[in-house]
């Protein structure tokens, strides 16, 4: 048998935290074929779904029509789906690993239930009024300490708007992506290509970060 | 090799009221989580970023007692699995402000939720200080880092420059050499402050050169770092340094400034405590580098929690 991705101490752990799912949740892998990235992706979402059945996931190929409407720039790509395919605008470039996976479980249980945006009253008044497109990426390390809270927050603001998309883009792999917007510390921050900050903000100044990129 | 780590997994909870609520999950904040769950009580340990706090960051951690060495993240984790185990609840947040007057304190998280405590326990640790030189800020995220985890793969090949000559510098730098060419420490004193064992593994590495008593004047580069002057402070020569990356470990800096009037902090902003650790104000306790003490050290931070929670566990439940 092959090696598994996840050992058996970390399938024990992610099954305790699956088995709370309510919902179905769908994780829409686009790849690429002869790609053993997209591979590993695979692995990943399958050995998952193996833990528990209402994690599902699709697999749809670069340059096929259903690609065309994720609208992604790099491959394999991450977008989560609820129970009925809709996408809210969570991205992920890149596999999640490293320090980023307890935060993609956390999504997977946030749309579980939801999704809800996690976000405060406050936060949630002003994204409201946002009416086209933000896109936010979120430039990320799996060794990086701070990078999760930068994807949550991220994430979160994608759900309070559908307008809003934010992408975890993988700096290390997807290294055109990472030079092509001068990423050396992270998580770095771009949004709608202007504004740009490092460092994980809180709640308040991120949500501002994004109104200011109107 | 890919690996998946569940540190950054918050479990839900709505629970908003807790016994002892302790802030920053750090090697403290867990101590302290662990030792209040034993004394019959419910803790909650609110993290901003990853369980283990600063911990994650160092390369390989050789004095933790019963590990020889263990990397900082596998430590970080058995530390939290520990705590978890033991049930101690975790909250994935940043605490923004506190109230402390009333006999229940309150943690205002950054989501807009607020969790109360009988007792507080701080355990916010420390972070990389800034050199405070002119063009730092400018060329922070352009080629200017404090991690050398998190941003050492960008540089990979290239030549850099690590400015510290402590234990966190020498930590980062070794770690560095795996990636980078070739890596020059600039260190302010005429030698290194780091523990001589890692001093050699640096030197061994023959990728590392030093410049002893020279200290910042500028950072400077184009839409990138690409030059840091340095002034010798003994011979008050200035010279100017090409390199194509810049790594500063010069010390630390207490993630206090949430507390700002609401607990006494010392001039450089860290908390005093007695040898309880607790603060002047009754039910606040400060544990970890966040506390004003000589030695910080993961152990020190774990002896601080367990001291704290003792205590408190006693005097006020």
């Amino acid at each position: 048998m092959a090696d598994t991705l996840f050992d058996k101490k970390t399938v024990k752990k992610i099954g305790e935290i699956l088995s709370k799912m309510k919902k179905k949740v769908y994780v829409v892998l686009l790849r690429e074929n002869n790609d053993s990235y997209s591979d590993t992706a695979l692995k990943m979402l399958e050995e998952l779904s193996a833990i528990n059945e209402k994690l599902k996931y699709k697999i749809i190929y670069k340059d096929s029509e259903e690609s065309e409407k994720y609208n992604v720039e790099v491959f394999p790509a991450f977008v989560l789906e609820n129970e009925n395919g809709k996408n809210f605008g969570v991205y992920y470039y890149g596999i999640p690993a490293g320090l980023e996976f307890g935060n993609f479980l956390n999504e997977v249980m946030n749309f579980s239930t939801g999704p809800e945006a996690n976000l405060s009253e406050a936060s949630l008044d002003k994204l409201k009024s946002i009416d086209k497109p933000i896109d936010i990426k979120v430039f990320i390390t799996p060794t990086c300490p701070h990078c999760p809270k930068a994807v949550m927050v991220g994430h979160n603001i994608a759900l309070a708007n559908e307008n809003i998309r934010t992408t975890m883009i993988e700096a290390n792999y997807f290294s055109d992506l990472s030079r092509k917007y001068n990423v050396s510390s992270v998580p770095q921050v771009v949004i709608n290509e202007n504004i740009i900050f490092v460092g994980a903000l809180p709640e308040e100044e991120y949500v501002k970060k994004v109104m200011e990129a109107l | 090799m890919i690996d998946f780590d569940l540190k950054s997994f918050s479990e839900n909870t709505d629970v908003e009221e807790y016994d002892v609520v302790i802030i920053g999950g750090g090697p403290g904040g867990i101590t302290a989580g662990i030792y209040t769950v034993q004394a019959g009580l419910r803790p909650v340990v609110i993290e901003k970023a990853i369980e283990g706090g600063m911990m994650n960051n160092t390369e390989l951690v050789e004095n933790w007692p019963g590990t020889n060495s263990i990397r900082g993240m596998e430590l970080s984790e058995k530390m939290a699995d520990h705590a978890k185990e033991f049930g101690v609840k975790f909250i994935g947040a940043e605490v923004v402000d506190v109230k402390t007057k009333e006999d229940k304190k309150v943690a205002i998280l950054d989501n807009g939720k607020e969790i109360k405590g009988k007792v507080l326990i701080i355990s916010t640790g420390s972070r990389p200080r800034l050199l405070n030189s002119k063009g730092e800020k400018e060329f922070m995220g352009k080629g200017v880092s404090y991690c050398a985890t998190c941003d050492g793969h960008f540089f990979k090949d290239k030549e850099i420059i690590v400015v510290g000559g402590g234990n966190s510098a020498l930590d980062e730098a070794l770690f560095l050499t795996k990636i980078v060419k070739k890596i020059t420490v600039v260190q302010n004193l005429a030698y290194l402050t780091a523990d001589k064992l890692l001093q050699k593994k640096l030197s061994d590495t023959g990728k590392v050169d030093y410049i002893f008593s020279s200290v910042v004047k500028e950072i400077k580069g184009d839409k990138f770092v690409n030059k840091l002057i340095i002034l010798n402070t003994e011979t008050n020569e200035e010279k100017e340094l090409d390199t194509e990356g810049i790594f500063v470990f010069v010390g630390l800096s207490p993630n206090t400034e949430f507390l700002k009037d609401k607990i006494p902090l010392n001039k450089w902003g860290y908390i005093e405590a007695d040898e309880t650790m607790e603060t002047s104000r009754k039910g606040i306790y400060a544990v970890g580098d966040v506390r004003s003490k000589e030695i910080r050290q993961i152990v020190t931070a774990a002896a601080d929690g367990a001291i704290a929670a003792s205590h408190a566990a006693r005097k006020y439940f």
